[in-house]
């Protein structure tokens, strides 16, 4: 009797791997960031750790996930970076640019692995060709062993051998989880010094065969080795596998050296924290990546759980709403448990939605941070000097949203680079700082998040627009005002850069820009001066938050106008309105402000059509004042804002809607571009 | 669900991988072929020249399996396993628990 060979994977790896890639991706962004906050500086010993610790988690994670191929460059680029921590090799700029090289290299590997996308091999052999060079080039500077240097961590050539036995008592879902005990032999294998590694499985328990896991570990592990290797290199094999309590180290006495360097530490069984500590008190990822003393203060859960979290909450809401509003109708002294209990359950429920709604928000921090490499590197490639400054990094917007702007935002950023910031020269000789400034800033406005990037460049050049649309058949005039003359590069193919470059001016990126942006319910605005520099505004709605509303009643409509954008109510006097232009206006304290009727923005049938008969809720957004004219205003209420574009179609004037106590959908009033609406009517 | 008979009761032949991936599968196979013991076993062999690749999980198994074996009074003995077998079984520190028949 055999049994078939077939390929039948009993268990789901994937979901593994994903653990993993997600924290490969987070070493590398890790890494760069640090790489980019050096400029051409040499790091310094921690910066230096927190780079070998990244680039090693990614080996060790690669090699116990099997994802071998990913391990070539990273082996390199530790090697060279062992070297230069341990000053066997002098720090060289260029090296900067060479890690960030080989963090691209592995970040096409994961990408490969990740979503199957294809590998340049040329490059990531170009990669570890050139880090192997720069090895090979810095001469080693072996110490010896009896004059050791102040303060420098022991290689492990300086280290005498010592025995060390090592009991790993696995989690018993080591196999479950894809982790390669073969990989982890090997590492320790190759830290013994030849023929001085042994291996020892034992079983833990043996239960009735029928009825045990097959993919539950009951093993536990004994390896003797004789090794110079540090004990904190011992620890690392087990960086992505060993959890407290399942790693105990047992070290015959220490080497010289490090007798004489450090307090002894205490002979016979030393309990490794899984999480042990790191250089200057930090912690090394421990167990999937995660960082000591944080062992239960984070899990990872899948954006759908997540999202499917969400939507239940909203559901709850509803239901809440609904309860409230049937026990309006009921007698408050009968009822008045009921009345209780619902008091107390609108406020959990509140609560409930808060903490929800946050999970699934993140902070913009998460693009903006992608930022600083592009600048540096495009701004060094066309010879420009360039700070790039952020603010508003914690405003927090959906996650979805937050994968969808990244590309719009990196053409901006491209084109701001390129075309609107001069080079050193042309700024000083129209009297500027040679370094130019782009600035990314983000903020909540109304129910909107809003994104700005701002250079002081050139700004946009109005004469050079206005012929190349002629050029593209593009309808325009010399009479169009900047505000209609801007919106012209956002037509297909438009590019009036007088070189196609690969950084932009392939004339396809500012109307990629705005249908990705409109994609996601957004919006472009564009402000420029000439010599003095361009704004680009990214304004997007909230797909998924939670928005304080007042809701106003518009004939049997109801509308929620974000409370941010709210200045007062009035019942205006008759005196009060007056007409501009054939507009409709109130005078509020020395001020003209546009009444907007929404009755007639929206077609509905009102009960109040005259300002005197209805109260106006002054607003403000976008630096544009106005006055709504709405027939009550009803309550302020935390609203989930619901996309309306997923769930119908794109309305205009809303930035999303909401679902009220009593099942009806609301509104939620987008104030720009009302006020755009109001022009128009 | 009666007892399964094997028509080759001499030797137990697992092929292919003995990894994680087929852990179920192999832990069935296995089960099966301990339900299948005789009343009075003697000495059975798992033959293992079939098997191409072997993980952790996989020492783990047939180490378990030979266990069981012996609770159920039989003498499993392992045998013609190909040398990169005995090599990576010899590497993950199962050598005392998958005692391998010497090479011939």
């Amino acid at each position: 009797m055999t049994t078939p060979s077939g390929e039948n994977n009993s268990i789901d790896l994937n979901r593994f791997n994903q653990v993993f890639f997600e924290e490969c991706a987070e070493n590398l962004a890790e890494m760069e960031q640090i790489l980019i906050s050096l400029g051409d500086r040499e790091p310094d010993q921690e910066q230096m750790n927190a780079i070998f610790r990244a680039a090693h988690s990614i080996k060790g994670g690669a090699g116990i996930f099997g994802f071998n191929d990913m391990t070539v460059v990273t082996h390199v680029m530790e090697s060279l970076l062992d070297r230069l921590r341990n000053q066997e090799i002098p720090f060289a700029p260029g090296m900067i640019d060479l890690f960030l090289e080989a963090g691209d290299a592995i970040s096409m590997q994961l990408a490969w692995h990740r979503e199957g996308k294809p590998v340049d091999q040329e490059a990531i052999d170009g990669v570890r060709a050139k880090l192997q060079q720069t090895i090979d080039a810095g001469a080693p500077a072996p110490v010896p062993a009896d004059a050791p240097k102040e303060g420098t961590p022991l290689s492990p050539e300086e280290l005498l051998p010592r025995r060390c036995r090592l009991a790993f008592t696995p989690d018993p879902e080591i196999f479950a989880r894809g982790i390669r005990m073969e990989s982890i032999v090997a590492e320790l294998t190759e830290l013994a010094e030849p023929g001085e590694f042994d291996c020892h499985a034992q079983l833990m328990e043996v239960p009735e065969f029928a009825e045990l896991d097959p993919e539950r570990c009951l093993t536990r592990w004994d390896f003797t080795l004789l090794t110079r290797a540090s004990r904190e290199q011992i620890l690392d094999v087990f960086m992505f596998v060993a959890d407290e309590e399942q790693l105990c180290i047992e070290e015959e006495p220490v080497d010289r050296r490090t007798k004489a360097a450090e307090p002894a530490p205490e002979q016979g069984v030393i309990p490794a924290a899984g999480r042990r500590a790191y250089d200057n008190g930090e912690t090394a990822p421990g167990a999937f990546g995660r960082r000591g003393g944080e062992i239960e203060s984070s899990i990872r859960v899948n954006v759908t759980k997540v999202d499917q979290l969400v939507n239940q909450v909203g559901e709850l809401l509803i239901t809440q709403a609904m309860l409230t509003q049937i026990a309006a109708g009921l007698d408050p002294i009968l009822h008045q448990a009921l009345q209780r209990g619902l008091v107390q359950l609108e406020r959990n429920t509140r609560d409930l939605q808060g903490s929800v709604m946050s999970i699934r928000l993140v902070p913009i921090s998460i693009v903006f941070s992608r930022f600083p490499r592009l600048v540096r590197e495009i701004a060094a490639k066309l010879g420009k000097q360039v700070e790039l400054k952020t603010t508003g990094d914690s405003t927090e917007l959906d996650r979805g949203l937050i994968e969808k702007i990244a590309d719009p935002l990196g053409h901006l950023v491209r084109n701001a680079l390129d075309h609107g910031l001069e080079t050193p020269e042309k700024r000083v000789a129209c009297g500027k700082n040679p370094m130019g400034t782009l600035q990314l800033s983000a903020s909540q406005v109304g129910g909107r998040i809003v994104i700005d990037v701002t250079d002081d460049g050139a700004g946009l050049n109005r004469d050079r627009i206005l012929a190349k649309a002629l050029e593209c058949g593009i309808p325009c005039s010399e009479a169009m005002s900047d505000e209609e003359v801007w919106p012209l590069i956002f037509a297909p193919g438009f590019s009036t850069a007088s070189e196609v470059t690969d950084i932009s001016g392939r004339g396809v990126g500012m109307d990629v820009v705005l249908k990705n942006v409109q994609g996601i319910g957004g919006r472009v605005q564009i402000a420029s001066e000439a010599g003095k520099g361009a704004r680009f505004t990214i304004s997007l709605p909230l797909t998924l938050a939670i928005l304080e509303g007042l809701s106003v009643a518009i004939g049997k409509e109801k509308f929620i106008i974000p409370l941010n954008v709210v200045i007062e109510s009035l019942q205006p006097k008759a005196e009060q309105l007056k007409s501009v232009n054939g507009r409709e206006v109130v005078q509020v304290r020395g001020e003209y402000l546009p009444i907007l009727k929404l009755h007639r923005i929206f077609n509905l049938e009102a009960e109040v059509t005259e300002p005197q008969r209805g109260i106006l809720v002054l607003v403000e957004a976008d630096g544009e004042r106005g006055a709504i004219l709405v027939d009550a205003l009803l309550d302020e209420q935390q609203v989930v804002v619901k996309s309306i574009e997923t769930n119908y179609r794109q309305v205009e004037g809303s930035a999303g809607a909401t679902i009220l106590g009593d099942g009806r959908v609301a509104l939620i009033l987008d104030l720009p571009e009302l006020f755009a609406m109001h022009k128009r009517l | 669900m009666g007892k399964k008979v094997f028509v080759n009761n001499k030797n137990i032949t697992p092929n292919g991988p003995i990894t994680i991936e087929r852990a179920k599968e192999l832990h069935q196979f296995f089960a099966e072929r301990l339900d299948g013991l005789p009343e009075q076993p003697l000495q059975e062999t798992i033959d293992l020249s079939r098997v191409d690749d072997i993980d952790a999980c996989g020492c783990q198994l047939l180490a378990l399996f030979l266990e069981s074996m012996k609770t159920r009074g039989a003498t499993p003995i392992l045998a013609a396993a190909p040398a990169a077998l005995r090599e990576r079984i010899d590497a993950l520190g199962f050598h005392d628990l998958l005692a391998l028949q010497p090479e011939p």
